[in-house]
């Protein structure tokens, strides 16, 4: 196959981006809405882990807008 | 039947969604997978952050994971030895000097490294092994993922063993080492994400690491101060931790298994391919706070588990049933269930690389198209994944899994490395030699485990010594082999061997780039740790 023809690597940031945006946004909300905790911690878990989770999510997609390189121009001067 | 777990609808969402996850990325990636290098070989394209994660990341099973947490509850710290002497030391070895071998010689395999270096016999050895010992060691994952399943969430054993093995089938099947590789990225955030919340909630509940420290006997919050003498967990003192575990089982681990070897071989360059185990040592030394550290908050929480009817396998579900309520539940099954299905993913993806280069090709059908060797290692994959189901119900009469899978890689994987050392860095090592040393390692580490009368401690110490003096052996019959058999000349050592090859020059490009400064850096953070957690 020419190699010209070849689509550039699938980009595993947007990937991630996705899984963790929607893992977020399903925890926090479902804390939010049900609010319940086992009794041994005082504050809902799921909530801001979801928060965190989000943001983790979010920061991947931020980092995917820049379409991936397939090759490093600092690896091809020597070999 | 009952398990552990009451999860709720949204963990089975939340599990759903990762079944989902992976196979889409199997789905998407199916059309970047045409040519045997792409299956193979992930097309050689892929950048260090990805390789250095997943190189890490492809040990860090479930079983692992579970383990260590165990251990972290019943022995301590001392555990930690497995994680900082047992890997960092060996990855920045393999990250400075061995990979240029590696990588100049276009090997596709760890069998086809050798076959370059030695022979056709010296491939076969190892190729038969390595083919063997993963089927076994997949099959081994397959089975405590069942028992894990069955024990916290009382699902049945046969049908979560045959569901996640049907997934792990299609997503390798579409995309190759690229899925594996993939998923065992994803696998590593989730690890972090399901896991942490323990270890912090942990820390915050007993007043940071001396809090913590001061619930539990008083060496646990030690990883040095017990080795002068035998009289510790390991049941062995800091030489055989030096020698055994750290400069042979690591070295031999992390340099020559094939299964993380893989990883670097898919990096895009022999820069990216060098620093793809220095990254990983950069993760490796944190991995103890999601497990390690966790076995000392569980017995912390629980003083009497392991001793009230609870096993301290149960360290980790333990503290998740007590912290976590429906929702963190699902993403700490979710967790434990990608690590167990990348750990196959693995296994699997690096079986077919071995048996379709270097067995299929190797010895049945030597001048196939590309096209066919790609058909073959897919065929290969469903076969492997069969054969590992069928292991799985075998595996469930050995007592511990851990101990059973150490014996089995310190019989193959210590005598490779022994011939690797040689092979690389001493370029009078003959054909014969090399093979000589393998074979001799191999039967030295049967007879050093069967038949010699000395007793140890505990099966750790047993492992460390036995790996120290199988590689002595392996090394002197190498040596020894060597001076009376012909060398191979410069020409056809030429980008293999220490010696004959130069070693690339980074000068020109940012400290941050380098190979040389990250393994310093990494070196130095790994001295410091284990200084202040002596």
């Amino acid at each position: 196959m020419n190699d010209s023809q070849k689509p550039a690597m699938l980009d595993l940031r947007r990937l991630l981006g996705i899984l963790f945006t929607f893992y977020g946004l399903l925890l926090g909300i479902y804390g939010l809405v049900t609010a319940h905790q086992p009794r041994s911690i005082s504050f809902n878990l799921n909530l801001w882990w979801g928060v965190l989770m989000l943001i983790v999510g979010i920061l991947f997609l931020v980092f995917s807008i820049k379409p991936p390189r397939t090759w490093d121009p600092d690896d091809d001067e020597h070999v | 039947m009952k398990g552990l777990f009451h999860a709720g609808a949204i963990d089975y969402v939340i599990i759903l969604a990762y079944f989902v996850f992976v196979l889409m990325v199997g789905w998407l990636l199916r059309k970047y997978t045409r040519t045997g290098e792409d299956f193979f070989l992930s097309g050689r394209s892929l950048p260090a952050w990805i390789t250095g994660i997943a190189f890490m990341s492809a040990n860090l099973g479930s079983q692992e994971v579970l383990g260590m947490s165990a251990g972290g509850a019943e022995y301590g710290m001392i555990e930690t030895h497995f994680y900082w002497i047992g890997a960092i030391p060996a990855m920045i070895f393999m990250g400075l000097y061995m990979m240029p071998f590696y990588w100049a010689s276009r090997a596709r395999s760890v069998p086809e490294y050798l076959k370059l270096r030695f022979n056709e016999a010296t491939r076969g050895v190892n190729a038969f092994s390595f083919a063997v010992m993963t089927v076994l060691v997949s099959g081994i994952g397959l089975y405590s993922m069942g028992i894990v399943l069955q024990a916290l969430l009382g699902w049945s054993l046969v049908v979560s063993i045959i569901v996640s093995a049907v997934v792990v089938l299609a997503y390798v099947f579409l995309g190759g080492l690229t899925s594996s590789i993939f998923t065992e990225v994803t696998q590593f955030f989730l690890i972090c994400l399901g896991i942490l919340p323990l270890t912090i909630i942990g820390l915050v509940k007993f007043g940071g690491w001396h809090g913590l420290v001061s619930h539990i006997p008083h060496n646990y919050g030690h990883v040095w101060a017990d080795l002068g003498t035998s009289h510790n967990a390991l049941g062995t003192n800091w030489f055989a931790v030096v020698f055994g575990l750290g400069f042979v089982m690591g070295f031999a681990y992390w340099t020559t298994d094939f299964l993380v070897v893989q990883r670097t071989f898919a990096a895009r360059s022999m820069r990216a391919a060098q620093v793809t185990p220095i990254y990983a040592s950069f993760i490796k030394v944190f991995v103890p706070l999601v497990d390690i550290v966790v076995g000392l908050v569980a017995l912390a929480v629980f003083p009497h588990i392991g001793h009230d009817g609870t096993s301290y396998n149960m360290a980790l579900p333990m503290l998740m049933a007590k912290y976590y309520s429906t929702g963190m539940i699902g993403l700490g099954i979710t967790a434990l269930l990608a690590s167990f299905m990348t750990g196959m993913a693995g296994n699997i993806t690096a079986f077919t690389t071995v048996w379709t280069y270097d067995i299929y090709q190797a010895y049945i059908n030597k001048k196939a198209s590309d096209r066919h060797y790609v058909w073959m290692g897919r065929l290969a994959m469903t076969v492997g994944m069969i054969l590992s189901i069928f292991t799985a119900f075998i595996a469930g009469s050995f007592p511990s899994i851990m101990d059973y899978m150490q014996t089995l890689f310190s019989f193959f994987s210590v005598p490779i490395f022994a011939t690797f050392l040689l092979g690389m860095f001493w370029k009078r090592t003959t054909a014969w030699g090399g093979f000589s040393s393998l074979v001799s390692g191999i039967v030295f580490a049967c007879i050093f485990y069967w038949a010699l009368p000395i007793h140890f401690a505990t099966p750790n110490a047993k492992t460390f010594w036995q790996s120290f003096w199988v590689w002595v052996v392996a090394t002197a019959i190498g040596i020894l082999v060597s001076l009376f058999t012909k060398p191979k000349t410069d020409e056809e050592l030429k980008g293999i061997v220490y010696g004959v090859q130069k070693y690339p020059s980074y000068k020109h490009l940012r400290w941050y780039k380098r190979p040389g400064y990250l393994a310093c850096i990494s070196l130095a953070l790994f001295v410091a740790l284990d200084i202040i957690f002596w």
